[in-house]
């Protein structure tokens, strides 16, 4: 294998990327027309995530993070729009879809969980109309189904009680008794008529029961301010789940939160995935969150990736600059770790209206080159299953000017 | 003359002898309802809590989100008004009536959370930063002010030709870094900071940390550092209290609360933080359910509901005593307390 494999060849299955994907992006630009410029958000990013995994995409804020994520679901809004790439779902392209073939993807085959369940949720609908909401919207077959099934359940009780009704006029009083008591006991079962709306609600408090919330039923009558961030979050991901979604879309869902429920609600993603087999896209900042929940990761620094693979081989030997720097930016909690400062990251996270030339990371590379400010560097297969965007890594550096770090004023001039 | 300098000298920093104190502080809000908008009941957001601040020292208070953590803060700096207990700087009382004593007022200070909303978008950087030099130290020369601003602005690595700009135009890291300059401008002897990193990126926070390091050998100041993030206690803390439900569960130094881990609640809390590396993953302690509300705190340890040790016939009757492990480790549980009865 030649350490020049750039993404195109990878996508045939060579090495981290199988044949099993589920979503390929390939080469995604994502650009909003602001009245300053063109915010570069998503500058040619390309990933893949396979069935039955959970795939990492970690980066600071203003990284690109939930753009990418939006673009997926193609809800970028004016003045942002979707230039080019390539979003490959089970086969079929996204970005071709119309909006109304978007429609029936979004919510039923992919979901997506924002970062703020107090803002996701309506504040003056109760909890369980909020989740037959779902049901109604995007499980009607399911729902239907299952109406046929209850309303022939329930025609049946209604003959038994005819039957039993007829038996009561003919029976003897001590029959009789016995009889009307369990009359009474079936007269509370039989409904005269239901709806549709019944078994969303039916479904929903189970739903909420299967994920661990205690008192469903008495929590669908409720309003979302009644509950505490932890229930909120997990009823987001309740609806997220309504659909049985192949991939979900989790955008920071545990940011809000207290690191004991951040633990429960990590605990519960990580459970449901291997139930219910689907794919999870889990976006955060917290390299933490990733090194505990995901399969591989990708590392995003200001519109694009710089680093790829599995979540071991990055976390023990981080190979980019970037994110060597932001693993030793955690404190760690070690004795030795006290002694020392924390090694930081000069300089800040560029503007995207202007971002730097070639390598967007090189005004604050420690290591930058030449090379570095005129060629944006592709993402190269570094050993068995990591990819890393770097200079450092290139396998022809015969060319010496262009493998020279920057002097002094060069860097100075590059910081601006 | 030399003599007395000396004097004042020793007596600032007398490293033993604590510069705040405080002794069984309560504080709690009505909840205020019903027909009348009566006084309906009472949140209980800090029951009794005792402990020193000591010169150069980072005290930090842990714990989850409504557990008092941010009302102690605010009551030490009399933004809530305390309802029982005392507090002392340096002997002098100063529970409820930071108001009136404003030599007192300069030497405590505070840097919230969000510094977004710690910033007025309206003023220009040197009147936020010069804002206390004119209210609390009296200077009243324009000239004088903008000078001292851009040595305060040195001290936090902020530019000199940040001086004219608003907030809006700054970063959350770099917002940060002034509402510290901020904090600094009356030369505090203590800062009380609220999760000052939590709103930030790791790489962000790594820079504030650092900051906050050099600021303290330079000035002698001591904090008091409100968090939920324990490895970052961990990183700049010397003392830490571990708080649950307005009362403290376990205190003590890095040693016994990180290495020496003894409190149920403590364990878990360290077993929930998210590891990084293959070292620091262990078994994961998951709690059940949530913090209870403190407006009807459970009977007797207000732990027990949550707590996965075995439980002892006190933990629901009576509320824990404090037991003293070692000279600086104590812990509030019946599982150590049994003994000493």
């Amino acid at each position: 294998m030649s350490d020049t494999q750039n993404y195109s060849t990878l996508s045939d299955g060579k090495s981290i990327e199988n044949n099993d994907a589920l979503l390929e992006v390939k080469d995604l630009h994502t650009y909003f027309y602001t009245e300053e410029g063109v915010v570069k958000a998503v500058d040619g990013v390309s990933f893949s995530i396979n069935r039955n995994e959970i795939l990492g995409l970690v980066g600071e804020t203003g990284c690109g993070k939930s753009v990418t994520a939006l673009s997926i679901l193609r809800l970028v809004r004016s003045p942002g729009k979707i230039l080019s790439g390539e979003m490959i779902f089970e086969g079929e392209n996204l970005i071709e879809k119309s909006e109304e073939e978007m429609l029936h993807y979004r919510g039923n085959i992919i979901t997506m969980m924002f970062q703020d369940p107090m803002n996701s949720l309506n504040p003056v609908m109760k909890v369980g109309d909020q989740l037959a909401e779902v049901y109604l919207l995007h499980q009607m077959d399911y729902l239907k189904e299952e109406l046929a099934k209850a309303q022939q359940e329930n025609s049946i009780l209604k003959e038994k009680l005819k039957q039993m009704k007829s038996d009561l006029k003919n029976a003897s009083d001590e029959g009789a008794e016995t009889l009307q008591i369990q009359i009474n006991q079936l007269k509370r079962k039989v409904k005269r008529k239901i709806k549709l709306k019944d078994i969303a609600y039916r479904e929903s408090s189970q739903l909420l029961d299967r994920i661990g919330l205690p008192n469903a039923d008495l929590l669908i009558a409720r309003y979302p301010h009644e509950l505490s961030g932890g229930m909120r979050q997990r009823i987001m991901i309740a609806m997220g789940l309504a659909c049985n979604a192949k991939l979900l879309i989790c955008d920071e869902p545990t940011t809000a939160l207290d690191v004991t429920i951040q633990a429960q609600i990590l605990d519960m993603i990580r459970e449901l995935k291997n139930r219910l087999k689907n794919s999870v896209l889990f976006i955060t900042h917290s390299l933490g969150v990733i090194y505990e929940l995901c399969d591989r990761v990708a590392v995003m620094y200001s519109g694009n990736i710089v680093e790829y693979g599995t979540v071991s081989n990055i976390f023990e030997n981080p190979q980019h600059p970037y994110t060597k720097g932001l693993m030793s930016a955690i404190p760690k909690i070690t004795p030795e770790s006290r002694k020392e400062k924390l090694s930081i990251i000069k300089g800040m996270v560029p503007n995207l209206i202007f971002p730097p030339s070639g390598c967007r990371f090189h005004p604050r590379c420690p290591h930058a080159m030449k090379i570095c400010k005129e060629i944006r560097p592709p993402l190269i297969q570094m050993g068995e299953a990591v990819q890393v965007a770097c200079h450092l890594y290139d396998k022809d550096q015969s060319d010496e000017d262009m493998f020279r770090k920057l002097t002094a004023r060069e860097r100075l001039e590059a910081s601006f | 003359m030399t003599e007395s300098v000396e004097e004042v000298f020793v007596e600032e920093y007398d490293k033993s002898k604590p510069v705040l104190s405080i002794r069984n502080m309560k504080v709690d809000y009505p909840i205020i309802g019903g027909l009348f908008m009566r006084k309906i009941g009472e949140v209980l957001a800090v029951r009794g809590i005792d402990f020193d601040l000591y010169p150069e020292e980072t005290l930090g208070i842990v714990g989850e989100s409504g557990c008092g953590k941010t009302t102690i803060a605010k009551a030490i700096l009399n933004l809530v008004k305390s309802s029982d207990g005392q507090i002392f700087y340096k002997n002098e009382e100063i529970q409820n009536l930071l108001d009136k004593k404003r030599h007192i007022r300069q030497k405590v200070q505070m840097v919230f959370q969000d510094p977004d909303a710690s910033l007025n978008p309206r003023m220009k950087i040197v009147d936020i930063i010069g804002e206390p030099l004119r209210n609390l130290r009296g200077i009243k020369d324009r000239l004088l002010i903008r000078q001292n601003v851009l040595h305060l602005m040195n001290q936090v690595s902020l530019k000199a030709e940040h001086l004219d700009r608003f907030p809006h135009e700054f970063s959350g890291g770099q917002k940060q870094r002034i509402v510290i300059a901020r904090a600094l401008a009356c030369d505090p002897e203590v800062i009380v900071l609220d999760e000052p990193t939590s709103a930030l990126d790791v790489s962000v926070q790594a820079q504030i940390l650092n900051l906050l390091q050099d600021l303290q050998q330079k000035f002698h100041l001591a904090y008091i550092f409100i968090t939920h993030d324990l490895s970052v206690i961990h990183h700049i803390g010397h003392r830490i209290n571990v708080m649950y439900l307005g009362k403290f569960v376990e205190t003590g130094n890095i040693e016994d609360i990180f290495y020496n881990t003894q409190h149920p609640y403590t364990q878990a809390l360290l077993s929930a933080r998210p590891a990084v590396s293959k070292q620091e993953l262990q078994h994961k302690i998951i709690l059940e359910g949530e913090i209870p509300s403190p407006s009807n705190p459970p009977s007797g340890c207000s732990f027990h509901p949550r707590c996965q040790a075995k439980m002892l016939p006190e933990c629901n009757k009576k509320v824990p005593e404090e037991t003293a492990l070692n000279e600086s480790h104590h812990i509030w549980c019946w599982m150590f307390g049994r003994d000493s009865i």
